[in-house]
């Protein structure tokens, strides 16, 4: 190899270098914080220890040290502690005032919960949002699946049987009817920004769209999907949930007061069954 | 944030890649560009929004490894600040040049 492109090669090399640790000097000058997080969780964005080795050392230790892609993945398992920690934060946002949640409160959660319950979670999919993220949850009768529906062909007969089928009509796919039934939860989508234009278009995407219900008070979740419209007194309630669901989340416990956090489910990366589902894996040990 | 989703993106200069690819440790200096653009990248984020509001976005960008979904990611919360990091990204590299240049001559 001839000399001036041997001596390129460590230019470029040495010059890389010297861009990172400039890079890390200055991040680590502007925001300590930020530099302390990722000592914590990604230590190899931190160092450049081959630096320091003669280019013929280096080569063999870059093999064992070098920055890898897999290794920059953030370790998703929570602790107990870090468990707790959201879950006292949840519960705080669960009881702020019904709408929306700010944008930093947001995004924290969207990730932890993701990691925690081994589904993505987002309060915006497709450039679609549910009006509230927080809301007051309503318990809701069963709705009949089809004209000749009996209370006694459901569980739960307590919550009774309203006189109106649901918002996207009769059920007809015979599989689907109990659960569509059993989880369907009512989002006031008159509340979005132009229904009055946009309505058809709302209400054929967030038709059976799955949404994840979280009591952080009891500590449940439970999957549940779209099927009315509604409830109707939007002041005080902004979510109607069905028997099932109301008994699943623990809504009714005088710990939670009936408010819940509600997350669209994105199902890019594969279906998730309609019901509870554990708010932390680490701590059931199950796994996606 | 992975090298070839940078290169499939346009977002690394032809005379960088060409110095990078002739080089015999060429993965290693990928993954050297790479360090350093996403320090940069991480600095940006935390000039946008102060730590901790920005863990998530952090983890977020950490995490996914094709350059297209940070990008959309980020852009979903700013598009100035994705279109902000495209230009740094761009900037880097063209000083990286400029001194491999100099060097050489």
């Amino acid at each position: 190899m001839p000399a001036s492109t041997n001596s390129a090669h460590h230019q470029l090399r040495d010059s890389l270098i010297a861009t990172i640790k400039q890079e890390q000097h200055r991040l680590k000058t502007d925001y300590p914080q930020t530099w302390s997080y990722l000592k914590q969780f990604n230590p190899q964005l931190t160092q450049v220890d081959f630096a320091v080795l003669s280019p013929e050392v280096s080569a063999q230790q870059n093999l064992n040290q070098e920055f890898k892609p897999d290794q920059a993945r953030v370790s998703i398992e929570v602790t107990g502690e870090e468990h707790a920690q959201i879950l006292q934060k949840l519960a705080t946002l669960a009881q702020a005032p019904a709408g929306q949640a700010e944008l930093p409160d947001q995004l924290y959660f969207e990730q932890q919960l993701s990691d925690m319950m081994g589904l993505t979670v987002t309060a915006e999919l497709e450039n679609y949002r549910l009006p509230y993220t927080i809301a007051h949850a309503q318990a809701l009768p069963h709705y009949p699946t089809h004209p000749n529906d009996q209370l006694s062909a459901h569980q739960l007969e307590e919550a009774g049987l309203s006189q109106s089928r649901s918002t996207f009509g009769w059920l007809t796919d015979k599989d689907k009817t109990y659960q569509h039934e059993a989880f369907g939860v009512a989002i006031p989508l008159h509340k979005l920004p132009d229904w009055s234009t946009r309505r058809s278009e709302y209400l054929a995407w967030f038709k059976y769209r799955k949404v994840v219900l979280i009591n952080p008070a009891r500590q449940k979740a439970a999957v549940g999907l779209i099927t009315q419209v509604g409830p109707a007194h939007v002041q005080r309630f902004q979510v109607g949930l069905s028997p099932e669901l109301i008994r699943a989340t623990q809504a009714w416990h005088p710990d939670s007061k009936g408010k819940m956090i509600i997350l669209l489910l994105d199902e890019a990366g594969g279906k998730s069954k309609l019901g509870p589902v554990p708010l932390c894996q680490l701590l059931t040990g199950e796994t996606k | 944030m992975t090298y070839n989703s940078l290169l499939a993106a346009g977002l690394i200069d032809p005379a960088l890649h060409s110095l990078i690819a002739d080089h015999p440790d060429s993965i290693q200096m990928q993954k050297l560009l790479c360090q350093a653009l996403m320090l940069r990248l991480l600095h940006q984020l935390s000039a946008h929004s102060p730590f901790p509001a920005n863990q998530s976005l952090i983890k977020k960008s950490l995490d996914l490894e094709s350059w297209t979904d940070i990008f959309q990611n980020i852009q979903k919360i700013d598009k100035t600040l994705a279109q902000n990091m495209v230009e740094s990204i761009k900037r880097i590299e063209f000083v990286l040049i400029n001194q491999l240049t100099e060097s050489a001559e």
